[in-house]
């Protein structure tokens, strides 16, 4: 629905090359400013890309510039990123951001102008649905939800709720409090409301389902329930606990919303209910780590022996690792592979290596690989180690570099088929897919 | 819920004449800007007035003299004139400060252009130097930003890091980190010089500085340190049950203090623990017991009590009891201090003479608007009185605040329980707050 306002921004910007790269398989300088920064963010908005440079003792620069052309530098301090109005990103107007405090800003793509506040009354951080943006006030601004069918236009935003705090959506189920402690459900589709659930302490949602933790007075035992939103069925979990750890920590749907996992992170053990409500056999040691898509759970006992246990099955499944089970960082102790669905990856040392979830032999992936790498497709991933970006090719080990003296990289999804883009002292630059992985 | 609309006409009276032509013409008579208790604060000519509430929302509103015909109208914020120099008069009218995200905006008076977002790695409640102005700073590295040329930031000196605490000492800056590291930076040469580790609270002089050791957050040594020796004097224990961060029973607000004079540390601990003082060296000096105090910029320290108010000096056994039954309602006014005794104002000199009546029937909200003229709220009502004559002018009742600006006029709130038309923001003209018909006796002024 922002059309028309990203072509005036891109004609605002200048941008008048077509999208395509004039030569897409040689690296692109996009940012061209010398910079000591460390760190970098990039988003993409419409046909153009944003990119934070950051370092710890001056402040964030913002660069903003088409796909294929020089990025300009458009504010500086502030962490903006794009303002995300519509469920696609490329439909985003490149020009309005939003600021870590909630507030949209009209970006001068040419780097004249400062950020100019828009809309102070909404919320950037609102909620792009299938029919339209759901707008709060700002931080501070009061309670309110409206739905915006077309915004900034405001002639059709219907209010939703004088309340309306905490909004989740899920396909075309918004959920929120329309109280301090109620839950409301509107479809989206069909306009219709009601009140899901009372005396709400904390709660996740599916589109048909709400799990949710009643409240209870200090540390009594509270129970959890799951209620179905189209008929108001509710179900008890389980035993009332105390645990103060929250949803979607210790209780989670599976990834196909058919189940409940609860891991509360104890010797209680783990378990599964179905939507009714009803135990399901799952027989997984220790503390709960990560549900897996297929009804499974991923789990590590108190010696960091890591388990892999599917709904139903007669017993877990004891994987070829270990991890700290009293970890000292925040450094993940292991990857979800998103080439692969039958393993894990762990990191030993600056090894990658992949772990079946089947329970055999963990097998060496590829060496000197940093915590921070990305897959490119099953064979290829890119890391930056020792300051050199480089791909790895995982079946025989060759390594493909591209640019030295790195401190940063970024790509763009859980895959790197859009490319990547690295920061070094002279600027930001950008890897086009062809680049990254060596035409057959 | 259109961002920037104009509500003005919402707001303002139909005296306020909205939609006048002439801004200061509507402001030649009273008039009522919000119906909401709204913020008023002037910059430059031009009137901010805001509402920052969790539920009537939050808006600003910015117009030339009283702000009764706005020019910029914002839903959504409430800016504020952004205090950045020493003298509120240098400080730039096109910069506003969003209390809430703490962000600097340069703003369009005329409504023209929206207001852009400037020095967003900036928060916008500096502590003004003689150097410029200091910022807390959305950095990483939580330094601190002197920035001499605001609000050019090009020649910006960061001083510290992961600061947590200050205070500014004429042109030092004592700072401390977040790993307790005690540090001054001299402002004028950008020198920085450690000064001890391991500190969890201070309070500086020039000279000295008052520290709590970060041994244990309940009970902590408090002692001395004369900066030109690096020696430490224990001075005394920190309890944490009874020396509270912020000390309502001193105006200094803390426990534990140095006082003005910078010879003597302060205790002035929850009552009913006795006060205490003591010199440089953690010698006991002598100070009267008491409810509490107050303090004068000049050293002198008023110790109140329920039943005798006396003034007293630290190190001093002689006290000088004053001539005023209690503190309520006193302030410090230069040398002396003026206090509400059965409803009428006294000049209390610190000395230890008499008081003298200034005028009578007046509030605790009270303002000197000139050497003749108190503006105060007595009763609930708005009043301007002449103290030579007790002449008053009656400016409006179920009044509870106000707030006068010389040259222009006084903005007061009004408010009934229930609520009723007419509650909010006013403005009163200065043209209209001083008697015109109070009877000269004097001779000295006639209006």
């Amino acid at each position: 629905m922002m059309r028309p306002l990203v072509c005036l921004a891109l004609l605002v910007a200048g941008c008048d090359e077509t999208p395509a790269c004039t030569d897409p398989s040689a690296p692109r300088r996009m940012v061209d400013a010398a910079t000591s920064a460390t760190h970098l963010v990039t988003a993409w908005a419409g046909d153009h890309a944003y990119y934070v440079l950051d370092e710890p003792s001056t402040p964030a620069s913002l660069f903003v510039g088409p796909r294929c052309g020089e990025a300009r530098l458009v504010a500086r301090g502030a962490r903006l990123m794009p303002a995300r109005i519509d469920l696609e990103p490329a439909d985003d107007d490149p020009a309005l951001a939003c600021s870590e405090y909630g507030r949209f800003y009209r970006l001068d793509l040419g780097g004249e102008q400062l950020p100019a506040l828009m809309y102070p009354d909404v919320s950037c951080r609102s909620t792009p649905t299938g029919h339209g943006l759901l707008v709060r006030h700002p931080l501070g601004g009061g309670p309110g939800l409206w739905l915006y069918p077309a915004f900034p236009d405001a002639a059709g935003a219907t209010q939703i709720d004088e309340y309306g705090l905490v909004v989740r959506v899920r396909g075309d189920a918004a959920y929120f409090y329309d109280t301090v402690y109620s839950v409301a459900r509107l479809d989206l589709a069909t306009g219709e409301r009601s009140t899901v659930a009372d005396d709400v302490n904390e709660w996740i949602a599916t589109e048909t389902h709400l799990l949710w933790r009643e409240n209870a007075d200090g540390d009594q035992p509270a129970r959890v329930l799951l209620t179905d939103a189209s008929n108001g069925t509710q179900h008890a979990l389980g035993s009332p606990t105390p645990e103060p750890t929250s949803l979607g920590v210790t209780w989670r749907f599976d990834a196909n919303d058919e189940y409940v996992v609860h891991g509360p992170g104890d010797d209680a053990g783990i378990e599964a209910f179905d939507l009714r409500g009803e135990p399901v056999p799952l027989p997984a040691p220790g503390v709960l780590l990560d549900v897996f898509p297929g009804a499974a759970v991923l789990s590590r006992d108190a010696d960091g022996q890591l388990f892999f246990t599917r709904l139903r099955a007669p017993a877990p499944v004891a994987l070829d690792h270990r991890i700290d089970p009293a970890p000292t960082d925040t450094s993940p102790q292991f990857y979800r592979s998103p080439v692969a669905d039958d393993r894990i990856e762990v990191l030993r040392g600056d090894e990658l290596w992949a772990v079946p979830l089947d329970g055999a032999a963990a097998s060496l992936l590829a060496r000197d690989v940093d915590l921070h790498f990305a897959w490119i497709d099953e064979d290829h991933l890119l890391t930056l180690f020792d300051g050199v970006l480089q791909t790895i090719s995982v079946p025989d080990g060759e390594r493909r570099v591209h640019a030295k003296h790195v401190r940063a990289f970024t790509t763009a999804g859980e895959l790197s088929v859009d490319g990547a883009h690295y920061l070094r002292e002279d600027g930001v630059w950008y890897l086009p897919p062809s680049a990254l992985v060596p035409a057959e | 819920m259109p961002a920037m609309r104009i509500r003005g006409c919402l707001l303002i009276a139909v005296l306020a004449g909205c939609g006048d032509d002439d801004p200061l013409a509507a402001c030649d008579q009273p008039v009522h800007l919000s119906d909401v208790g709204a913020s008023v604060a002037r910059s430059g000519d031009d009137t901010f007035i805001t509402v920052d509430d969790i539920l009537l929302g939050s808006w600003t509103q910015v117009g030339p003299a009283c702000g009764a015909a706005p020019t910029l109208s914002i839903e959504g914020m409430a800016l504020t004139p952004a205090r950045v120099h020493l003298d509120p008069a240098d400080d730039d009218p096109t910069i506003a400060c969003h209390g809430e995200d703490q962000q600097l905006y340069r703003i369009d008076p005329t409504g023209d252009e929206p207001p852009r977002l400037l020095l967003p790695h900036l928060r916008c409640d500096p502590i003004p130097t003689r150097h410029g102005p200091l910022f807390d700073t959305r950095l990483q590295d939580g330094a601190l930003w002197l920035v001499p040329d605001f609000p050019d930031d090009a020649t910006a000196a960061p001083i510290g890091a992961d600061v947590v605490q200050v205070q500014l000492v004429d042109d030092l800056l004592v700072h401390r980190d977040s790993d307790g590291r005690l540090a001054r930076t001299d402002l004028a040469t950008g020198e920085t010089t450690p000064l001890r580790g391991g500190v969890a609270d201070f309070h500086a002089t020039a000279t000295h500085v008052l520290v709590r050791s970060d041994v244990d957050p309940d009970t902590a040594p408090m002692h001395v340190l004369d900066i030109a020796t690096g020696e430490l004097a224990y001075i005394g224990l920190y309890h944490a049950d009874e020396d509270r961060g912020y000390s309502a029973r001193s105006t200094e607000e803390r426990s534990w203090a140095l006082d003005p004079t910078g010879r003597y540390v302060m205790h002035t601990p929850e009552y009913p623990t006795p006060l205490a003082a003591f010199d440089l060296a953690g010698r006991p000096a002598a100070f009267p017991d008491g409810e509490s105090v107050r303090v004068h910029p000049g050293g002198v320290y008023v110790v109140c009590s329920a039943d005798a108010v006396v003034a007293a000096r630290p190190g001093d056994p002689d006290v000088i009891p004053l001539d005023m039954p209690t503190c309520q309602y006193s302030s410090f006014v230069g040398d002396h201090l003026e206090a509400i005794v059965d409803g009428d104002l006294y000049h209390v000199p610190l000395d230890g003479s008499p008081r003298s009546l200034l005028a009578r029937e007046i509030g605790s909200v009270r303002e000197w608007l000139d050497e003749h003229h108190i503006l105060t709220i007595y009763g609930g009502e708005l009043l301007t009185v002449v103290a030579a004559t007790n002449y008053r002018r009656r400016h409006t009742s179920s009044a509870w605040n106000f707030r006068a600006y010389p040259g222009t006029g006084v903005f007061f709130w009004v408010a009934h329980y229930p609520a009723t038309p007419g509650d909010g923001l006013w403005f009163l003209p200065e043209s209209r707050i001083f008697p015109t018909l109070a009877p000269c006796t004097t001779g000295f002024y006639c209006r």
